[in-house]
C-alpha cells in the first residue's frame, strides 16, 4: 500500500482532530491575508480615486481638509479662494486645464459640488478616457441642472427629469426654509467610478452661487447688521473651495506648486502626497492590526504543534504495528511527515482561498458604504505567508516524525 | 530453516545489574513445521518472538533464519527481511485503527517493493475470503468482532507469502469457541500457504494440536536453577 494512502488513512482516522487543525491553520492564514490585502488595497483604492484631480489649490489651511473636501466630498469646506485668484490661476499660461470645485449644500446627505463642464474632462492620465462619464442624460448646461453620481442615483432613486431641493450644510437635515429654495433638475447620471465621487451631485458654478445668494438674502433678512450685503460678501461668495489644476508639463507643475505655496493667498497640494502622510499616521493602527494577524497565526501554529504532538502518543502504537508488518524507520518517518504535509497543504490552500474571499467580501462592504473601490489583486506576499506557514507546519511535523522514527517497536506491540 | 543458539536477552536494571528475561541454548525449526512455545505469563515468550522477528536485538547469541544470521543484518535490511519473510499475529490483534479489513491486509504489502494495486487488492480479498471474511472486506477494524479481527490479522500475516508466521498468544483474548476456530484457521492457513508457524501460548490443550510443543524453560535446561537473576515466574513454568 503506498505510503500516501497510509498517511491519508491515518488522518482520516483522526478526522475530528485533523479538521480542527486544518481549520485553525486556515483561519490564521485567512485573517492574515485579508488584513494584508485590505490594508494595501484600501490605500491603492484611495490613491486611485485621487488621480484624476491633479494638483489641488485651495486657501491656506489644512492639507488634509482640502483633500477630504475634494476627493472624499467630506468635512467642512476650507474658506473659499478669492475669485480673482482663481481667475488668475485659470488663465496662467502653464495651466492646461483648471476646474473650479465648490463644496456646498447637500441633498439627503449627498454633497452638492459646484463646478464647470470641464470637470468632466478630467482624466487620471492624459491618455486615459475621461474619468467621469455619463451613464444617462446629459451634462448640465444652465443653472439648477444637476448631474448626479451613480450612488446618489442608486440610493435616492433620482433620475433625469426629477427635481430636488438641497439643504444647507454638511449633513442631511430638515430645514423649514427648504421650500424657499430653487429646486434642481436632474439632467444626467454618471457612471460609477467606484470612488467617493459617486456620492456627489454636480451643478454648475452659477447655480451654486445663486443658491447661496438666495439663502444669504433669506439669512440677512433675519439678522441684518451682522453681514454687509455689500460687494465684499458677494466676492467671498463667488469664490471656490478649490481649483483642480492640470499643468502643461511636469516642470510647470513643480514651479507652480512652489510659487503657490510660497505666496500668502493659497496652498497647493498633491493629493497623493497628503494621502501618503495620512496613511503614515494610520500606519500605527495598521501595524496593530498586523500584530493581531501574527498573534492569530502564532496561535494557529501552536495548535498545530499541540495537535501533532498530542497524536504522537496514540501514534506510537500505529508505528509499532507498521514496523512489525515490515515498515522501515524511513517509511514511518515519511508517513508521519506526509500526514503533517497534507494537513498544512489543505489548511494553507483553504486559508489562502478564504483570505481572498474575506477580503473580497469586506471590499464589497467598503464599496457599498464608503464608496471606495478596493482593488484586490494577486499579492506575492500572500503567497509567501501561506508558503512560510506551510513550511513551518511541516517543520513542526518533524517533531512527531522523529519520535515515530525512534519508537521502540517491541515495547508497543503487546499493550492492548 | 530457523536455528537459535546460545541466545540471551537481558535488560539493564537500576543499579547496573542486568536481568535476564530469556535464555535459549538451542532451538530449531524445519520449513513448514508448526511449533508451540508454552510458558506462563512473563516467561519470555513475547521476547523470543520479538527477537526472531528482529524488532528486538539479542544481548548475545545467534538467530539464523532462512540462512541469514539476523545479527549480521543492518536494521534496514532486517526491516526488509521481516516484510518479506515473516508474518506476525498478536494477542491484541494490532489492526491499524480506522483501516478496513481489506486495507489492513494491503497495508502489509509493498514495504520495500512495489506491488500493483490490482494485484494487492486481489490477494488481500483472496486471503480474507480464505479466513471466512469475504463478506466483511470493507468493515473497519472496530466494526469487527474480536474473532474477526484476529482473522484479519491472520490474513495480514500471510499477505507476503512468508516463510514463517510468528503468533504471540493469538487466542488468549478470545473465548473458547472463537479461540479454537481461530487456532485451527491459523494452522490451516499456514499449512496451505506453506508457512512454518511458531506460536506462543499458555494453553496446553491448544498447543498439543500442533506438530511439537516446547516448554520455554526447556530452552535453557542446565541454567535453570543457578540463575538468581531470573524472574520468579520462570520457576513455575510448565
Ligand atoms: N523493556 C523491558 N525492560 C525490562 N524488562 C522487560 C522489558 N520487556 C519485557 N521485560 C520483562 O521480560 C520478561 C518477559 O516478558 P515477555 O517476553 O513479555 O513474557 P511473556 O510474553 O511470556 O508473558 C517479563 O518479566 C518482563 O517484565
Ligand atoms: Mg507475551
Amino acid at each position: 500500500m503506498p505510503l500516501t494512502r497510509i498517511a491519508w488513512r491515518n488522518l482520516f482516522n483522526r478526522r475530528v482532530q485533523t479538521l480542527i487543525t486544518i481549520g485553525v491553520v486556515a483561519v490564521g492564514i485567512a485573517v492574515t491575508i485579508a488584513i494584508l490585502l485590505l490594508s494595501s488595497g484600501i490605500k491603492q483604492g484611495i490613491v486611485r480615486a485621487s488621480e484624476p484631480y491633479g494638483m489641488l489649490v485651495g486657501s491656506k489651511g489644512s492639507q488634509a481638509q482640502l483633500v477630504f473636501n475634494t476627493i472624499f466630498l467630506m468635512d467642512n469646506p476650507l474658506s473659499n479662494l478669492e475669485p480673482d485668484y482663481y481667475e488668475a490661476l485659470a488663465e496662467d499660461e502653464r495651466v492646461s486645464l483648471a476646474v473650479p470645485f465648490a463644496l456646498g449644500d447637500n441633498y439627503e446627505g449627498y454633497r452638492l459640488v459646484g463646478t464647470e463642464p470641464s470637470f468632466f474632462e478630467l482624466r487620471a492620465r492624459p491618455a486615459d478616457p475621461a474619468y467621469f462619464r455619463l451613464a444617462s442624460g446629459r451634462l448640465f448646461e444652465q443653472p439648477f441642472e444637476a448631474v448626479i453620481g451613480a450612488k446618489v442615483a442608486r440610493e435616492t432613486g433620482l433620475k433625469p427629469g426629477d427635481e430636488f431641493v438641497s439643504a444647507h450644510g454638511v449633513t442631511e437635515s430638515l430645514e423649514p426654509e427648504q421650500h424657499k429654495k430653487h429646486p434642481y433638475t436632474v439632467v444626467g447620471v454618471l457612471e460609477s467610478t467606484r470612488a467617493p465621487s459617486d456620492q456627489g451631485i454636480y451643478v454648475n458654478m452659477e447655480s451654486y452661487w445663486l443658491g447661496h445668494e438666495h439663502e444669504e438674502e433669506a439669512g440677512t433678512a433675519a439678522d441684518a447688521g451682522e453681514h454687509d450685503t455689500s460687494e465684499e460678501t458677494r466676492a467671498e461668495e463667488r469664490g471656490v473651495t478649490a481649483a483642480l489644476i492640470k499643468p502643461k508639463s511636469y516642470a510647470d507643475l513643480m514651479t507652480m506648486y512652489q510659487e503657490i505655496n510660497q505666496g500668502k493667498d493659497a496652498q497647493a497640494v498633491f493629493p497623493g502626497q497628503t494621502l501618503a502622510k495620512i496613511f503614515d499616521m494610520m500606519g500605527s493602527g495598521e501595524q496593530i492590526l498586523r500584530y493581531v494577524a501574527y498573534v492569530v497565526l502564532g496561535m494557529a501554529g501552536l495548535t498545530v504543534i499541540l495537535a501533532l504532538y498530542g497524536a504522537t502518543v496514540e501514534r506510537r502504537k500505529t508505528v509499532a504495528i507498521l514496523r512489525a508488518i515490515g515498515a522501515g524507520r524511513a517509511e514511518v518517518l515519511t508517513i508521519v511527515l506526509l500526514e503533517s504535509a497534507f494537513v498544512m497543504l489543505i489548511g494553507c490552500a483553504a486559508g489562502y482561498a478564504a483570505g481572498y474571499g474575506l477580503a473580497w467580501l469586506l471590499t464589497g462592504y467598503l464599496g457599498e458604504h464608503v464608496s471606495i473601490a478596493v482593488p484586490i489583486g494577486f499579492d506575492s506576499q500572500t503567497l509567501a505567508i501561506a508558503g512560510y506557514v506551510g513550511l513551518a507546519g511541516v517543520a513542526a511535523g518533524l517533531l512527531p516524525a522523529l519520535s515515530a522514527y525512534r519508537t521502540e517497536t517491541a515495547r508497543y506491540l503487546n499493550s492492548a | 530453516m530457523l536455528l537459535i543458539e546460545e541466545l540471551v536477552k537481558s535488560y539493564p536494571m537500576k543499579g547496573g545489574q542486568a536481568v535476564k528475561v530469556l535464555e535459549a541454548e538451542r532451538f530449531e525449526m524445519k520449513p513448514g513445521e508448526k511449533v508451540a512455545i508454552v510458558g506462563p505469563s512473563g516467561s519470555g515468550k513475547s521476547t523470543l518472538l520479538h527477537l526472531i522477528s528482529g524488532v528486538l536485538r539479542p544481548t548475545s547469541g545467534s538467530i539464523q533464519l532462512l540462512g541469514h544470521e539476523l545479527g549480521a543484518l543492518s536494521e534496514a535490511e532486517l526491516d526488509r527481511f521481516r516484510a518479506k519473510h515473516i508474518g506476525y499475529v498478536f494477542q491484541s490483534f494490532n489492526l491499524l485503527p480506522g483501516f478496513s479489513a481489506l486495507e489492513n491486509v494491503q497495508a502489509a504489502m509493498g514495504f520495500g517493493r512495489k506491488i500493483p494495486a490490482r494485484e494487492r487488492k486481489a490477494r488481500a480479498a483472496e486471503l480474507l475470503g480464505r479466513v471466512g471474511l469475504g463478506h466483511r472486506l470493507n468493515h473497519r477494524s472496530h466494526q469487527l468482532s474480536q474473532g474477526e479481527q484476529q482473522r484479519v490479522s491472520i490474513a495480514r500475516a500471510l499477505a507476503n507469502r512468508p516463510a514463517i508466521v510468528l503468533a504471540d498468544e493469538p487466542t488468549a483474548s478470545l473465548d473458547g469457541a472463537n479461540a479454537r476456530q481461530v487456532y485451527e484457521l491459523l494452522a490451516e492457513a499456514c499449512g496451505s500457504e506453506g508457512a512454518a508457524l511458531l506460536l506462543s501460548t499458555h494453553d496446553m490443550e491448544l498447543a498439543k494440536r500442533l506438530d511439537r510443543v516446547v516448554p520455554i524453560r526447556k530452552l535453557a535446561p542446565g541454567r535453570r536453577e543457578d540463575s538468581a537473576a531470573y524472574p520468579h515466574s520462570l520457576a513455575q513454568s510448565v
